[in-house]
């Protein structure tokens, strides 16, 4: 009976170590952004809310020979911001977002300017669909969109 | 050389990936993993208690339906149908993996939701299995032409035991992960390989199932009868003699690793889901460097890729199966304990629960968004060619159903929940193995290192994904 007891104390004891823990840790969050690039400017923790007319330039893809310059871009917003990305391919394709389903033709050499508020959480791959080069038909990944709570 | 953009597995059908668990996240789930183990080792039971699994037989009037000659070949059917329409569909359908039936349905509403099935109802696989609905039928008009019964050539040497069944599943995860991912573009496995690939082990299983016999190839080297076998172990159901029980949930598993093989086959279960969780991150500069020196020695890039994935995919086997193995050699240990051989088959059962727990990890939100397409356009457009057979064809994934944090907990909660069942199975094991309740808790202490070993990977594995 001794033990019993003993190990009921430690099962109570451990439930409230646990949710001590997740009362303290969870209250930190968002404490761990990389060193990606943002899409929109999400540093700030308290400031007001921005208006598009202050929002930087939006990152632009280029292209050579079909493949992203500088290879798969990072880009990092949380949930209800802005997405603004503007790529540039080298040979004409349809930009297709996936998850959000956005799709945009291009010619050659022309922008494709992206501007959607990112309403669903993950890791989503925006890739060109080629329509001509010698990778033609092929799905080639341009950026990775991570939108986090 | 540049390194081809990582097709990744998760992404490869949807273009959509998990979040890593945030920083606190991973903190608390480790902090809460030892703090249930500490729990653990003072809750030491004296007695096994799940040695017998107490099965005992349902009412007639609710086991008839489930086992009678009609939902048999009703069962049948629906597998045989599934198998032609994952053939024709690979075969005549689109190129795009995406939207062919035949993909989807293979890797995920198959590999994945079977698993589910198994733990949830029970061994089901055998009543959908087509490889055995058609070696029956073909058996049975044998009967009838030759008038007795087919009797099998060889005898199957039973030294193997399991491990043609693990030589499938680890083929199978190879052709999944290793062989779909081909060259610079996010391309895939092609409908038509999976087609191809399902009929060539078509042929292979009812092959040896002429050798061997049925039945004895269902056991032992059917590859999918036996890993969803082993998931089956845990469920509250099971059919005994044409009858459906009831029995305890985890307690048959206590049976099951006594086959050669078993410690192959829940090694390479775990094994598969760390190097799929692996590739996303904790791999991916490794597996380029490796790359880069392949392409060096003058590999062509897809050669390169494969080669380097799988070198990457051994190793995670080998790592995996040494945590298991120092843990049992950490055992031996401790005083009355069996050789290592039997001692490592003896707790083998207790990483079933580990193994479902990183796949509940890992393939959680994917099940739940790529079985919204399964269940709209790819059932009523399966061929990609623009049909809507049942009017869903313009229907999709919602990506908003499960938001990251709903993602999150399940993760840690599916990892945690899996420690504890593991935790249980093993400290039952320990009692029965060493009978005295000192000797065992011992034993335990290096079985507790196991385990939080492998759930504390899996933690950081989460957290180390698309980072």
């Amino acid at each position: 009976m001794q033990s019993r007891r003993l190990s009921v104390g430690l099962i109570v004891a451990g439930i409230a170590v646990a949710v001590g823990l997740f009362i303290v840790l969870s209250d930190d969050d968002g404490s761990d952004s990389g060193s990606t690039t943002t899409a929109t400017s999400t540093t700030t923790t308290d400031g007001p809310p921005k208006t598009t007319s202050t929002a930087p330039e939006p990152p632009t893809i280029a292209f050579r020979n079909g493949a992203p310059v500088g290879g798969v871009k990072e880009i990092e917003v949380e949930k209800g911001d802005p997405v603004r990305i503007d790529v540039t391919p080298d040979v004409p394709a349809e930009v297709h977002v996936h998850g959000y389903e956005l799709t945009e033709e291009v010619k050659a050499g022309q922008t494709a300017k992206l501007d959607f508020p990112a309403s669903l959480e993950g890791v989503f791959e925006i890739e060109l669909h080629l329509h001509a080069g010698s990778e033609e038909g092929s799905e080639v990944l341009v950026a990775e969109l991570n939108v986090t709570p | 050389m540049t390194f081809p953009l990582l097709p990744l597995a998760h992404g490869l059908l949807i273009g959509r990936q998990d979040l890593p668990i945030p920083a606190w996240l991973f903190a608390w789930g480790a902090s809460l993993v030892l703090i249930v183990s500490f729990v653990a080792l003072s809750v030491a039971w004296r007695d096994s208690k799940l040695s017998s699994d107490r099965w005992r037989p349902i009412s007639e009037r609710l086991s008839r339906p489930v086992t009678g000659r009609a939902a048999e070949i009703l069962t049948g059917a629906i597998g045989v149908f599934l198998l032609g329409s994952v053939v024709y569909a690979g075969l005549e359908g689109t190129d795009e993996p995406s939207l062919n039936f035949a993909v989807t349905f293979v890797f995920v509403t198959f590999w994945l939701g079977m698993v589910v099935l198994s733990i949830l109802l029970g061994d089901v696989f055998r009543a959908l299995n087509p490889w055995r609905a058609i070696a029956r039928t073909v058996g049975g008009l044998f009967r009838v032409i030759a008038g007795q019964p087919h009797s099998a050539p060889l005898r199957y040497p039973e030294r193997l035991g399991r491990w043609p069944a693990v030589a499938g599943i680890v083929a199978f995860v190879w052709l999944e992960l290793i062989y779909g991912t081909s060259g610079y573009e996010t391309l895939g496995l092609q409908p038509s390989t999976v087609a191809v690939a399902t009929l060539a082990y078509t042929g292979y299983t009812l092959l040896a199932m002429a050798l061997f016999g049925v039945e004895t190839w269902l056991r032992r080297g059917e590859a999918f009868s036996v890993y969803y076998g082993m998931f089956s172990q845990l469920a509250p159901l099971e059919v005994r003699d044409g009858r459906l029980g009831v029995r305890r949930p985890l307690a048959a598993a206590t049976q099951w690793a006594v086959v050669p093989g078993s410690i192959a086959l829940v090694v390479a279960t775990i094994a598969s889901t760390t190097f799929d969780g692996a590739q996303e991150g904790l791999w991916q500069e490794p597996t380029r460097d490796l790359f880069d020196r392949l392409t060096d020695l003058g590999l062509g890039p897809t050669a390169a890729l494969r080669t380097s994935l799988s070198i990457f995919f051994a190793l995670t086997l080998a790592g995996v199966a040494a945590i298991y193995w120092a843990g049992v050699r950490g055992m031996r240990t401790v005083r009355g304990s069996p050789e290592l051989r039997s001692l490592g088959r003896s707790f083998a059962h207790t990483l079933i629960p580990i193994g479902v727990a990183y796949l509940a990890a890992h393939y959680f939100s994917l099940f739940v968004f790529a079985e919204q397409a399964q269940f709209t356009y790819l059932l009523s457009d399966p061929l990609g060619d623009g049909s809507d057979l049942f009017g869903t064809a313009s229907s999709g994934i919602d990506y908003g159903l499960l938001g990251a944090n709903t993602i999150w907990y399940v993760q840690v909660a599916a990892l945690v929940t899996g420690h504890v069942a593991g935790l249980t199975l093993a400290h039952d094991r320990a009692i029965t193995v060493y009978g005295d309740p000192d000797r065992a808790s011992r034993s335990q202490r290096w079985m507790l290192l196991v385990m939080v070993a492998f759930t504390c990977l899996g933690l950081f594995l989460l957290s180390q994904a698309n980072a």
